[in-house]
């Protein structure tokens, strides 16, 4: 394949590179190592737009920093990609570092980024939520936080938009000019390329495709970053991003809000030889606690949703962005050793190189009415007015499922991605394009959606997407290139209105019913009622309510009939996104086939169930492989859907659905080599640990913990270890497993976001409404909640009797409005 | 012997003891743990619950054992279930093998589809 440019390496500057190079009559192709744009630092890295005042003056890094900085507004508003010019503040601890603040500030004079000096006052007031220990502060109004993967993949289907190609799973190997005087470019997998000009954007590997072809060598060091998240109920914490004075391996711990509405806390900065290395440590994780700490005292830790590691692609020799031709090899142009300021530096490094490589080619600049604007863009339903959704489901009802519950992703969104021109091939490319997954259940319900969804559009089979979460399905690899009003009538005022169709929910509208509500409705967001008893096919439930032991599905059915027999519509696949508080009070809901719908009502039951404590939440050490699943989620892929996620199986924490899930992929083929519990006994019922794990002989390991994940694609190991009694793993204690799948079975947490958004008070202790137990109501007038909505039950014969005596109690209430 | 009841989520630790013929249970807090606890002597009993296929679908109908069968029995059972294939359409209870494995128990289904 020939082309005028090659740009090596799909991240974010490589991508801006091809863009602005499409600006003139130049043919791009784009090679890249990964299966998807944005695989290398620009996905892990703090996504923040620096102002520019700690680069050494003089240097690529302060000038394109400032450059890049300049630019922000303009691209994001052209890629239409989100950017906060939130601020930036650097906070100092006492004199010494006010000292520091000082040097700071006359960097930043030095740069030309405006910066002023805050005293403790000024800096409480503008950010109340600071240590008491920080003294003063340095703050730069220029800085800036933007989403670096969507500014990648923007940038990518922009420049796909006008003509570039890109493919991928092509690592470069070997360059060198060819007979006619091209740049021959070849690949791992024996491709050939040719081109007049090479752009090396390799990042962490810029400097292995450099020392081919130059006598001036260059050395990359991986620099490692390991990262916290925190869930959405941490936003406004801070306003500005909380930088501590710099060190020599970098700009420190910092806090700073996302502009998804989560809260970033990190990086470490540690060198490390491995350049793939991208796993997380213990030790990590315990600095970037630490050093967040002397932020943000206040750091909930039950707020982690997810950790993560990024590599920064530093330059030793020379220390500094290493940027145009090479002097010995012409037409090879490098954009080597960008670390950070990289992200910012990006838009102005892609004008730059455009602008060098076009000289050197003497390329024309095209007509600027033949340029594109266009960047694959579709929806957001999260941000769209309900007017505007309403509008959108009517045209494409697609857009009106919802996948991912926890950010609010629908079908269409990822259909959409997934159709993009360098459109999304893996469940990460889906969950970097459209945030899919990336809530605070970090995929436990949507994974089996997605990769269903996946398997539709590209015409394989779901399973296919498992292997990896960041590699394409073999047949699917280098062939990425990118030049290619309803049920429940809502004019009158219902009685009741229950959020969930589980047995919780159903009892609820039975028990409503029964006590004389005439108008009960159930809102279902999935697509049959039975809630999550559907995929507990195992036995041990209903000897108290129904005196018999039945099956979850049974059991289920039991309420359905009796909701049906009762004449309860129950309106399924629609999810509720709001609850306003009043009389009637108005539940908002939303469907492929209805639109979007408000209900009046004059009372609501809550009965959203609960959901599992995902990875991220455990902090558990180490790479982050595809093979890692809750409980739950592998209950639903082997029993409903009918996969088997693996064969060798670690199953981490001994929670009843984990106990129960070895049993059933015993039955189902697989070896379950061992339970591992951190704690000194169970955490699930001893009746389960006898006849799911001791019946067939299954370790349960007790005081030891997962302390290592193997694997760079796909889960190949787990290291465990002893723990003490403060819960701290005791060096020498490792045995070590070979695993395909680690299954996760830590506890369940009741799912009240929208109970949060009615404006429910909340329990800490239980993470559910505050409800009076004799009536099920909760703060709010009219509005009750029932099940593991309100506290995580062990029994579902209780979560019936409790949210009978919510649905009685709604009733009650609706018939004296 | 000492054993866990595994009836119901309160799991009795029970002390079963034979004197002569006859086998004294003690610990249970209900009837069905002392009828467990002599079971579990002569002849261990467990519900199996599981999963077959269906034609034509990849999602597998849920089953169970009608009643509980012999531990030693389990493994045939489930043999027998990743043997079959069931036509659609089906409803809870209805017999998907009859005597599964030679247990004298029926296989029944759990769900509608």
């Amino acid at each position: 394949m020939n082309a005028d440019v090659i740009v090596i390496g799909a991240g974010v500057v490589g991508c801006a590179t091809a863009r602005e190079l499409t600006r003139y009559n130049l043919n791009v192709l784009v090679l890249e190592a990964g299966s998807d744009v944005a695989e290398g630092a620009s996905k892990a890295n703090s996504a923040i737009v620096h102002a520019g005042f700690d680069a050494k003056p003089g240097t690529n890094k302060a000038k394109f920093n400032v450059l890049g900085n300049r630019l922000f507004e303009d691209v994001c508003r052209e890629l239409k990609v989100p950017f906060r010019r939130n601020g930036s503040l650097v906070l100092a601890f006492g004199a010494e570092e006010e000292k520091a603040l000082h040097d700071l500030k006359n960097k930043a004079e030095q740069n030309g980024v405006p910066v002023v000096i805050l005293s403790q006052e000024e800096l409480r007031y503008r950010e109340p939520n600071v240590s008491p220990e920080a003294t003063a502060a340095l703050w730069a109004p220029t800085g800036g936080i933007c989403c670096p993967y969507e500014l990648t993949f923007r940038y990518a289907e922009n420049a796909a938009a006008n003509g570039a190609t890109f493919v991928f799973d092509e690592r470069v190997v070997g360059l060198r000019v060819d007979e006619a005087g091209l740049w021959e470019v070849t690949t791992a997998v024996g491709s050939r390329f040719t081109a007049k000009a090479v752009v090396n954007c390799a990042g962490i590997h810029s400097d292995e495709l450099n020392n081919l072809v130059s006598a001036t060598k260059y050395s990359i060091q991986a620099r490692r970053g390991e990262y916290l998240m925190l869930d959405k109920d941490e936003d406004g914490t801070f306003s500005a991003t909380m930088f501590q004075v710099p060190s020599k391996m970098g700009k420190g711990i910092l806090v700073s809000p996302t502009v998804d509405g989560t809260v970033i806390v990190g990086p470490t900065a540690e060198d490390i030889a491995d350049k793939e290395d991208k796993a997380t440590t213990y030790d990590g994780l315990e600095k970037v606690k630490a050093g967040a700490r002397r932020t943000y005292p206040g750091l909930p830790l039950g707020k982690v949703i997810t950790e993560f590691s990024g590599l920064r692609a530093h330059e030793t020799t020379v220390g500094d962005f290493i940027l145009g031709e090479a002097p010995d090899a012409p037409g090879f142009f490098n954009a080597l050793g960008v670390e950070s300021p990289g992200l910012t530096s990006a838009p102005a490094l892609g004008v730059w190189l455009a602008e060098q490589v076009a000289g050197k080619l003497g390329a024309s600049r095209k007509n600027a009415a033949l340029i594109s604007k266009d960047v694959s863009w579709w929806p957001k339903t999260r941000e769209m007015s309900p007017e505007a959704l309403a509008e959108l489901v009517e045209r494409d009802p697609s857009f009106g499922r919802v996948i991912c519950r926890c950010e609010e992703v629908t079908e269409g969104e990822i259909r959409a991605a997934i159709r993009a021109r360098v459109g999304a091939r893996t469940l990460d490319g889906v969950k970097r394009r459209t945030r899919s997954g990336m809530g605070r259940c970090q995929g436990g319900f949507c994974t089996p959606r997605l990769i269903e969804i996946l398997g539709s559009e590209l015409g394989l089979p779901p399973e296919a997407f498992l292997k990896s979460r960041k590699t394409a399905p073999e047949e699917l690899r280098r062939a990425a290139t990118a030049t290619q009003q309803g049920e429940g009538a809502t004019d009158k005022v219902l009685d009741v209105v229950v959020v969930g169709a589980g047995p919780a929910g159903l009892a609820a509208a039975v028990a409503a019913k029964q006590a004389g509500a005439q108008h009960v409705l159930v809102i279902e967001r999935d697509d049959a009622p039975g809630g999550i008893l559907q995929q507990c096919i195992h036995n041990g439930f209903g000897l108290h309510r129904f005196k018999e032991e039945l099956t979850g599905p049974e059991y289920a059915q039991r309420y359905v009939d009796m909701a049906r027999a009762a004449d309860i519509p129950i309106v399924c696949g629609t999810m509720v996104l709001d609850i306003a508080q009043g009389m009637p009070i108005h539940v908002t809901a939303m469907s492929p086939r209805g639109g979007l719908k408000v209900y009046r009502t004059k009372s609501v039951v809550l009965a959203m169930g609960c959901r599992e404590r995902p990875r991220g939440a455990l902090m558990t050490p180490g790479t982050r492989p595809a093979g890692i699943y809750t409980a739950g989620t592998v209950q639903r892929l082997v029993n409903m859907d009918g996969i088997m996620p693996g064969k060798r199986v670690v199953i981490l924490g001994s929670g009843d659905i984990g106990l129960i899930m070895a049993r059933r992929l015993t039955f189902s083929g697989a070896k379950v080599l061992a339970c591992i519990e951190i704690m000194k006994k169970s955490s699930g019922l001893m009746r389960n640990v006898v006849q799911c794990l001791n019946d067939y002989d299954i370790p349960l390991l007790l005081s030891h913990t997962v302390t290592d994940v193997e694997g760079r694609e796909h889960v190949t190991g787990v290291k465990v270890s002893q723990v003490d009694d403060q819960l701290k793993p005791i060096p020498g204690t490792e045995i070590h497993f070979d695993c395909d799948t680690l299954v996760l079975s830590c506890g369940l947490i009741p799912e009240n976001e929208l109970t949060k958004k009615a404006g429910v008070e909340m329990d800490p202790k239980t993470r559910g409404p505050k409800v009076d137990p004799t009536t099920m109501a909760t703060s709010s007038p009219g509005i009750f909640a029932g099940g593991n909505v309100v506290r995580v039950y062990d029994l579902v014969d209780w979560v019936s009797r409790d949210s009978e005596i919510a649905g009685r109690s709604a009733a009650a209430y609706a018939a004296a409005q | 012997m000492k054993l866990i009841c595994i009836n119901c989520p309160k799991g009795c630790e029970l002390e079963v003891e034979k004197v002569g013929d006859e086998v004294k249970v003690s610990g249970h807090s209900c009837p069905r743990g002392e009828v467990y606890g002599k079971s579990e002597l002569a002849n261990p009993t467990r519900m199996v619950t599981g999963l077959v296929r269906v034609a034509g679908m990849r999602k597998p109908l849920s089953v169970k054992t009608k009643v509980p069968v012999a531990k030693a029995k389990i493994d045939a059972v489930l043999f027998a279930m990743h043997q079959a294939t069931v036509q659609l359409p089906v409803k809870i209870g209805d017999v998907i093998i009859p005597d599964v494995a030679g247990t004298g128990v029926d296989l029944v289904a759990t769900a509608n589809m």
